[in-house]
Parts: structure tokens; sequence; C-alpha cells
């Protein structure tokens, strides 16, 4: 047995990479439903697998540090003005459902036809953006990617349940359920499905349904505006329907790319597109095709779409009471108000003031030039938006230094005011979600993964007040310097009869809260200055709600303190506090991208 | 990366066309810093040998001679100049004791990795490295250490079992 067990370990890190043939992949797979070291190397690999993926993404952001450096040292752009955009071809590469999109080269020969049509060249930007309304609402949409060797990938887009799911050619199959915030992912070689918390911090070209759709429309290539482009309409044939045929040619870095759009007439559906590059001797270097269906009926889940019903399903998602709590929170956070000014003050250094219309979003950070004339003033403001706005907008003695504005598609940031302005402008944000934080709706579910728990408790306080409670546990840990991270802990209470407002949420740092014995034994040995002390449990507290005239109750003050035991009330120091109103009149211009501060 | 596109993107980034130098920038800077990460083992080392080459490589790209990749060219400047730190750092005792790839002035992210990482083989970190930054294929590690595809498949198994070896002795994960 033991030297099978060697054999089979040996294949293991194979089999986590899905490189083990299928055959070798039946026997090891049996043999590890029966041995339990096996498994649990298995496990340990898979483990290490997903460790150094994440990684690899958490280190994206120094690569596109790195990138953009270079692309400035290079003069290519000017450096207070840094766009970033993301090819789709590489944003999809690096997305975790890379496969899909093997052919990603070829959207790009496509895409360029559509850039194409949506700019100037012969005015139908319109008419395509019409058309992408249109298939929004069909009911289903199949996009089925062609390369030159068959069908790389199909993916089903259904718009109004919120749904997307894909088959590759390799036979996996991934579902992103964005309401129920699901995902599963059948890998073939290992016949396993898995199960996730969808997570909401994805690449944008992947949040939805909508966004899919609107990335391919939207990519935008330089080449695109190459001189010289021949573009042609004709009308024809397509599956027996009569479609007008879009064609465009044009020469760039010395190969000819021609694109082609077929729509169909009658109904105003993009039906097909094609897109190819061929060199000056006329041979092929890429050539793709993407073609689209509107299927009345889409599947429901996975196995509809071919993963065997014998397949082993490992769930990661946590509980199904949670997932059911945090829906409901989430609903509520999403709608919640979408006009407001929030003033954040934070007590020693300045205050922040949010301006939030809709998709529009603008954030201000305030120092203040004297900090005690501030403690002495705030002594007489009243504790409510109204009286503190009016001091804000009178003389307030403070220095604006950051400006952050979303016009809804792109940020752009202008720090280091008055004096050493810099700034620049990333793409695609998502305004809104990243204010709900401060605003007093905290991201619940972001930290949900298979090694961080969260589960429903019952605390005192819980009971006491008839709230639900989400508690979220990350194990300590100690690295191989001895250096001893402590486990944290976050404990949500949300309060069902006012949509699910977190009226209170409790952060601990100590050594006590989670290890496997529950205790601090696991600290013995060693060297206590590589202990961090406790932290104090910090807490934020709604201390004031108010509804809107649609009825949605929303966090009006929230304060944050160290629980040292004193009442929050006793508290002699100013608690750095949200205040938040709804609908306000917003100053003229503040979402004006023109109207940022400029060198 | 599809080496077509990639003749094409490298033939326009000689007749200076500068969209097509950012598309490169991007295209490999994941490639790039994978082979410095997976030489050097240090992370801010790495970025700046990895932002180096890619100047050097986009400067000097007219020296890329016709249907030459240009991947293999940029990997190879890498390497060179990535050799020529270690060089350096040699020289340094001082800098040598300090284990690299721990600690420092990294994040506080991932401690148990980083220094797994650190004490793996050159060999093994690099086929890591290229696997998980560039594209999640044996194709980039064959192609950069110029090996069959068979060989590097061989050498990432290798690599995660060592790699499990030092998390676990090392009382990480």
């Amino acid at each position: 047995m033991e030297n099978s067990c060697e054999n089979i370990q040996e294949q293991i890190p194979e089999f986590v990479t899905g490189a083990l043939p299928a055959e070798k992949a039946d026997e090891l797979q049996h043999h590890i439903s029966q041995c339990k070291v096996c498994s649990e190397y298995l496990e340990a690999l898979q483990a290490d697998d997903k460790l150094l993926g994440e990684f690899a993404e958490a280190m994206q952001s120094r690569v596109v540090r790195l990138e953009n450096n270079v692309i400035e040292a290079l003069g290519l752009r000017p450096s207070d003005k840094t766009v970033q955009t993301i090819p789709i071809w590489r944003t999809i590469m690096k997305s975790r459902i890379t496969k899909i999109t093997a052919a990603a080269v070829i959207i790009i020969a496509v895409t360029i036809v559509v850039n194409r049509f949506g700019g100037s060249i012969d005015g139908s930007s319109v008419a395509l953006g019409q058309i992408m309304e249109n298939m929004k609402k069909m009911p289903w949409m199949v996009m089925v990617t062609k390369g030159p060797e068959g069908v790389v990938a199909e993916q089903w887009l259904c718009f109004d349940r919120e749904y997307w799911i894909a088959k590759t050619a390799d036979g996996t199959i991934t579902s992103y359920d964005y309401a129920k915030r699901e995902q599963y992912k059948y890998d073939p070689s290992s016949k396993t499905v898995t199960i996730d918390y969808l997570s909401q911090d994805i690449p944008y070209f992947i949040s939805s349904p909508q966004a899919v759709l609107e990335s391919l429309f939207e990519q935008v290539t330089e080449q695109a505006t190459k001189p010289g482009t021949e573009i042609t309409q004709e009308v024809g044939q397509y599956k027996g329907k009569k479609i007008k045929i879009h064609k465009m040619a044009f020469s760039a870095n010395e190969l000819n790319h021609r694109s082609q759009l077929f729509i169909d007439i009658q109904r105003n559906l993009l039906v097909r597109m094609l897109g190819s590059s061929t060199d000056s001797d006329g041979k092929v270097i890429i050539r793709g095709e993407l073609e689209f269906e509107y299927p009345e009926k889409g599947p429901s889940n996975i196995y509809d779409l071919g993963v065997p019903k014998s397949a082993t399903v490992v769930n990661n998602a946590p509980h199904e009471d949670v997932l059911e709590v945090v829906r409901q929170y989430r609903s509520c956070r999403e709608n919640g108000p979408q006009q407001y000014i929030a003033i954040v003050t934070s007590g020693m250094q300045g205050t922040k003031i949010i301006y939030r219309n809709g998709d529009l979003l603008r954030t201000e950070f305030y120092f203040f030039r004297d900090i005690n004339t501030w403690h002495e003033k705030r002594k007489r403001i009243e504790s409510n938006f109204d009286s503190l706005w009016k001091w804000w907008t009178d003389n307030n003695n403070s220095q604006l230094t950051q400006v952050y504005l979303s016009d809804g598609k792109y940020g752009y940031y202008c720090y280091g005011l008055p004096d050493k302005i810099r700034s620049y402008r990333v793409d695609k944000r998502n305004p809104g979600h990243e204010a709900l934080d401060t605003i007093g709706w905290p991201e619940i579910s972001k930290y949900f993964t298979p090694e961080r728990q969260a589960n429903i408790i019952e605390t005192d306080y819980s009971k006491e007040n008839d709230l639900v409670c989400i508690e979220l546990v990350f194990p300590g840990k100690i690295d191989t310097e001895s250096k001893v991270t402590l486990p944290q802990k976050w404990v949500y209470y949300l309060d069902p009869e006012i949509d699910y407002i977190c009226v209170r949420e409790k952060y601990y740092r100590q050594r006590d809260i989670a290890w496997e014995d529950k205790d601090d034994s696991w600290l013995d040995g060693i060297d206590p200055n590589k202990i961090p002390p406790d932290k104090l449990p910090q807490i934020k507290e709604v201390i004031e709600v108010e509804e809107t005239k649609a009825g949605q109750w929303y966090p009006k003050r929230i304060a944050r303190y160290a629980d040292d035991g004193t009442p929050r009330e006793e508290k002699r120091m100013i608690i750095p506090t949200v205040y938040l109103q709804t609908d306000p009149p917003f100053p003229d211009g503040i979402f004006d991208p023109g109207s940022l501060p400029k060198k | 990366m599809n080496s077509d596109l990639e003749k094409e993107l490298a033939a326009s980034c000689r007749n200076a066309d500068r969209s097509a130098y950012t598309d490169l920038v991007k295209a490999y800077s994941g490639r790039v810093f994978a082979i410095c990460m997976g030489m050097l083992g240090n992370i801010h080392d790495a970025e700046d040998i990895a932002q180096q080459t890619l100047l050097k490589g986009l400067t000097n790209i007219k020296q890329v001679r016709d249907n030459e990749q240009f991947g293999a060219w940029i990997s190879q400047i890498a390497k060179n100049l990535c050799i020529d730190f270690i060089r350096r750092r040699k020289c340094k005792q001082s800098i040598l004791r300090r284990r690299v790839g721990v600690g420092q002035s990294d994040s506080k992210e991932y401690p148990e990795l980083k220094s797994a990482l650190a004490k793996l083989s050159e060999e093994h970190r690099l086929a890591l490295m290229l696997y998980y930054f560039d594209g999640r294929s044996t194709k980039a590690i064959a192609e950069t250490l110029e090996i069959s595809e068979t060989a590097a498949q061989a050498r990432l198994s290798r690599a995660r079992k060592r790699l499990r070896k030092l998390l676990e002795t090392e009382g990480g994960a």
C-alpha cells in the first residue's frame, strides 16, 4: 500500500493542474477515495494552488504599476494622465475563466469593427447602441466563439435572471449566479464541481451579464483609428434570414484587417461577427468568429450543460442560513439612498465629504489647518448634518488635499493639493459601492472564503435587541519567522426590522478568538516580542436611523470608538462620526471632471 | 501570446507605433515579472529588474531581428539582468545575509508563502512563477526555459512538491 501511495502522490501535482491523463486521473481518484493520507495530500496541494493563484492576483497591482512606470518612462503618455485601459484580451486572459476566451485574440479583430462603427465613421453609433439594447431584452443570448480549430467556448447570458454560464472546449463549465452570488465550476479532469461564494470583487467585464456584453461592444482599441479605412454595407442572407452586413477593411501594422458584422434586419440583433487579419502575402494571421443566438430557454444550471450528475461536489460556500441573511442585507444595501451628501468627521485629522448622485460620486478629503480650533468649534456645533454642513460651507479653516471623482465610467484621482497636484484616471469603477462601507453598509460578504468561517450566532446583545448576528472569524497564524498574526473576528448585528441595517459592527483582534482549542496556548514558546498586543474591540455603531420618502431605512449617524467598557455617551474624546443627508441640493458642477483642481 | 500577433506588435514597435509599445509592455509585463521573481526570489528586486528589463527591451527594440520572437528576446534580457543583479548582490555580503524574499519592506501578505518561495531553488521558483504569472500553462515555462513542455510539466510538479514540503515543515499552511 505504501508503495502505491508513493506512486499516487507522484501524480497528484499533475492532477491538480489538470495535466494528468484521464485514465490515470480515474485511478488516482479511486485510490484517493479510499486513502486518507493521499486525500489529505491532494487537499494540501489544491490549497497551495489556490494560494499561489491568489498571490499572483495580489501581485497584479505591482505588475500594473510596473507597466505604468515603463509606459511613462518611455514617454508614451503624459505622466499626470495615465489612462489605464486594459485591452479586453488581456483582462480576459488573466481572469479565472481564462479558457473561455482562449480565442480572445480573435475578439480583438472582431471588436475593432465595433469600435469603428461605434465611432463617427458612418454615424451609426446610435444604431449600434440600439442593437446592444435589443440584445439585452432577449430572454437568453448565446455567444459561441470559434477559432481556426472549431468552437472554443460557448457562453450563455440571461439578463433577467442575472445568470452567466459558459463551457469551454476542454469541458470546463462555469456558472455565475449574480443574484444568488453563487459560483459553480466543473473541472472535467478531476470530475469535481466546486461551489464558491461569488465575490463582488471580480473584473468589470464579467461583473454582470450586461457588463459582459457592454465590454464586448465598448472595448477601445487604439488601432481602430488608423487612417485609410474602407467601410461598406450590403444586404445578404444568413441562416435563411435577411441581414445587413457592415464590412470594414483597414491596414495597420503591416497587416490587412477585415471585419464584418451581421445584423438581423427584422429583429435588429447582432447574429455574427467575423474578423481576420492577413499579411502582405495574403497569409491569414488571425481569424475568428462569434456567433450569436437568442433562444427562448437556456440551461438552469451546470448540469443542463453537461456536467455529469456523478461529479464530486465540493461546497465552499457559507451555510445557507448565512447566505439568506446576506442576500436580504445586500438587496437593502444596494437599493439604499442613491442621492446623498455624507460628512465624515474623523475627529483628529480632518474630514471627508462624500457626494453621491446615482453613478456619480465625488469624495473630498480636507485636513484641518488648526486642529484645536476645530475641537473648540466642534463643541458648539450641534451633532446633526445641517449644523455641520453650515459650518462646512462657511469658512472652515481647512485645506482640501484629495479629490476622487467618478463619472460612472472613469475614476479621477487628484491628490497632493494644493501645490503638488498629481492626478490620474482609471477605467471602470463602481463608485457607489466604494462609499457604502463608509456610510454604514459594510461589505459583509467580501471575505467569505473557505478558511474564514462565517456563522450566524446569538449573543446577549443580539437577543436583547432582536438582531441577527453574523460572526466572521479569521484564524490566527504564526509565520516562519515566528511572527504572530492574532486571530481576528468581525461581528455584525443586523436589524431585520429596519432594512437589515448593520446597527453595530464589532471588530476584535485578540489571542483567544479562534485557534484549534480556543485558547492561547498556541503562543507558548513564542518570543513575546513577536506577539502583537491585543487590541481593544473596535465598534462602529449606528446611533440614528432615518426613513426615506420611499420608505427605505438608512443609517443617518454612525459613530466609531474603541470598546474600553465606558459607555459611548460618556466618552470625552470626539468620536469619529458619519452624518448623512439624502436628496440634498448638490453644489453646481460638483460632478464635472472639468472642475477638478488642475496644475 | 500568439506569436503572429507578437511579430506584428514587435514590427510596429520598430516602426515606433506608440500604442504597440504599450501593448507589448502589457503583454509581457507578467512574464518578465515572473522571470525576475523566479530568479531573485524577492518582490522588490523583481519589480526593479523587471522595470529595467522592459525599458531596455523597448528602447533597444530595433535590435530584434525580423521573425525573431520578441518574447524570447525580452526573456533573455530579463535573465541577463537578473544574473548581473545576483552577481552584484553576491559581492555585498551584508545584502546576501538578508534572506531574500521574507518580510523586509514587503507588504505583510502571504508571509508563509513568500518565505517558502524564497527558500525554493531558483529552478523550482521560476517554474511556479511563470505558471502563475503567465497564463497558467506549461507553455510559458517551456518557452522561457527553452525546454520541452513535458519537461516543463515535470519541473512544475517537482516545484509543487518541494513547496508543499517547505510550507509543511516551516509551520505554515
